[in-house]
């Protein structure tokens, strides 16, 4: 028997979840859909993310500069993009740093960087527009004027995604993020109604802790834990099949361009953060059903 | 031995429905260490006056001072370490009854969180005092009602209250029972605790003929000796109390 308060709080969350198993496994359930639908969709966002850098930052674009240009002539063209009012920022990058960048991003694809006798790219000036309502028709403009300057070998901004693409990124991603705020705002709403149940259902037990001068704290700390116990076994169901997608993807895609990304690569990291996510669900979900019980 | 008040009552009045009072212009003063026997005729108020002696009920009207302080002006905060200074035996007792004995018992000093070690050396001595040892480990669901009073006695003074309330804590027992929880009571009572015993059955103050006998009777309190005289024939009715 728990001789101390922890020691009660936990025989008697184990306790409830004992004597009420449906309810408590159907929360259980919830929780786990909602984490790992919620947390698939993060992840795969996360991996277009990663893919797609300009489809989330509208703002940049890429002047790539003639081969062989002079200093000079480098340094006037620099002076002048930095010059129009809609840059903000204008950065000038060597080939070997633009070569490194793609590296970096590309970390999977090692093969196609390999074999590479001479760097084949040219110097470019990394533009970063400022940001305006009509962003198409900043970049628009900001191409064509580019494009007019001498020495400019090639202008690549985001408007390489047309905008029906990027409307349709946005709606999927809304819809994700619809859903999956849905799912979690469900797996709440069921912890509290579990644990609320818990509750009154041991109406006698908690009547008598009242009457030996128990504090509300002392009361409620158990059906605390017995919500918190549904998230976490929720989150260490959903671990499974999400790891499986981890893998998957691992396999199917160049390492270092999914999970891996978001430090989800390693089984226990995935663990830990699907439990605090589950345990951090649903204490709301507790605390929602014990808000107003058991009060002086 | 019994000196300064305790408990006071000033002009308490009780009503559960607007209109109906149960207590009308009670007053009362318990001193430190009595035992007092209040006695009624069922729905004269007695549980209901030991509920606001614990908090559990707010008078309408009136005060209860218990060592001076006002239990229903109260912070909340302050509210659950004051009923660890009352403590409380039920007719039904109000046991965990899946529960072993020893976790019944251990139960307020766990909740108020007192340390393991002390909380084992503290129950093993509670059982010791009610007899109960050798069914440490039994569920009180496989008590007798004797048995199952006795733990609840054990559990109402685990924290050393002041004061011990029992609220007809014979009237599910049998006489031999009833006789073994009124020595523990006296025991109680002994070791300097102020004990309120409330009862409508008689034969429980032959247990402790010295203890003082107050009687409810339309919501107003009278000694017994001013009682016999006012309300005996009239109200109370039914067998006499001596
Ligand atoms: N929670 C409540 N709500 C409404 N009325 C109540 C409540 N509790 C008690 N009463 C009423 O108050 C009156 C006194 O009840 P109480 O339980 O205090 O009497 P009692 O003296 O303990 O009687 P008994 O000897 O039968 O236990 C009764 O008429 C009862 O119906
Ligand atoms: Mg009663």
């Amino acid at each position: 028997m728990g001789l101390s308060r922890w020691g009660y709080y936990l025989a008697r969350a184990v306790g409830g979840f004992r004597k009420n198993p449906l309810p408590a496994s159907v929360s259980v359930l919830v929780v786990a859909l909602s984490l790992f639908l919620t947390w698939l969709f993060c992840l795969g966002l996360w991996g277009i993310y990663r893919v797609v850098p300009h489809l989330f930052s509208p703002s940049k674009a890429v002047v790539y500069l003639e081969k062989g240009l002079s200093v000079q002539e480098t340094e006037r063209v620099k002076k002048t993009v930095a010059g129009w009012s809609f840059v903000e920022e204008c950065r000038y990058k060597s080939p070997e740093e633009v070569l490194e960048e793609l590296r970096r991003r590309y970390a999977g694809w090692d093969d196609v960087f390999q074999g590479l006798d001479e760097n084949p790219l040219p110097p470019a000036l990394e533009v970063r527009l400022r940001a305006s309502d009509d962003m198409e028709a900043a970049l628009r403009s900001f191409e064509e004027q580019a494009r007019s300057l001498g020495g400019v070998q090639d202008v690549l901004t985001a408007q390489a995604w047309s905008a029906e693409t990027r409307r349709l990124m946005r709606t999927l991603m809304g819809a994700g993020i619809f859903l999956a705020g849905a799912l979690l705002v469900s797996s709440i709403l069921i912890v509290a109604n579990t644990v609320r149940l818990a509750f009154y259902g041991r109406r006698d037990e908690w009547e008598v802790l009242l009457v030996v001068g128990a504090p509300p704290s002392f009361i409620k700390m158990p059906f605390y834990l017995e919500g918190i116990l549904q998230g976490v076994l929720g989150a260490v169901c959903a671990a499974f099949p999400l790891w499986g997608v981890v893998r998957l993807a691992a396999e199917v895609l160049p390492p270092g361009l999914w999970a891996g990304a978001l430090g989800l690569g390693d089984a226990g990291a995935l663990l830990g953060v699907l439990i605090l996510t589950g345990a951090g669900l649903s204490w709301l979900g507790a605390r929602l059903a014990l808000r107003r019980v058991v009060s002086y | 031995m019994a000196s300064l008040p305790l408990i006071q009552c000033f002009h308490v009045a009780k009503s559960y429905v607007a209109g109906e009072d149960i207590l009308r212009d009670a007053n009362l003063q318990i001193l430190k260490g009595e035992f007092l026997f209040l006695m009624g005729p069922s729905g004269a108020g007695k549980s209901t006056f030991l509920k606001m002696l614990l908090g559990l009920e707010a008078p309408t009207r009136g005060h209860i001072l218990v060592d001076g302080r006002n239990i229903h002006r109260l912070s909340r905060k302050d509210i659950p370490a004051y009923r660890r200074t009352v403590g409380m035996v039920f007719q039904d007792f109000k046991l965990l009854p899946r529960d072993s004995v020893a976790y019944n018992v251990a139960l307020p000093l766990v909740a108020a969180g007192r340390p393991p070690g002390l909380v084992r050396s503290k129950v093993k001595a509670l059982l010791q005092f009610v007899g109960l040892e050798k069914k440490a480990g039994t569920p009180c669901c496989r008590l007798s009602g004797g048995e199952q009073q006795r733990v609840a006695l054990a559990r109402a003074v685990a924290n050393d209250p002041w004061i011990l309330l029992a609220d007809e804590p014979t009237g599910n027992l049998d006489p031999c029972a009833s006789a073994v929880v009124m020595e523990l009571m006296k025991a109680v009572h002994d070791r300097g605790t102020t004990v309120v015993v409330a009862t409508h059955d008689p034969s429980l103050l032959e247990h402790i003929p010295e203890a003082r006998r107050v009687h409810i009777h339309e919501g107003v309190f009278y000694e017994e000796a001013e009682a016999s005289s006012t309300v005996c024939a009239s109200a109370l009715g039914g067998p006499g109390w001596d």
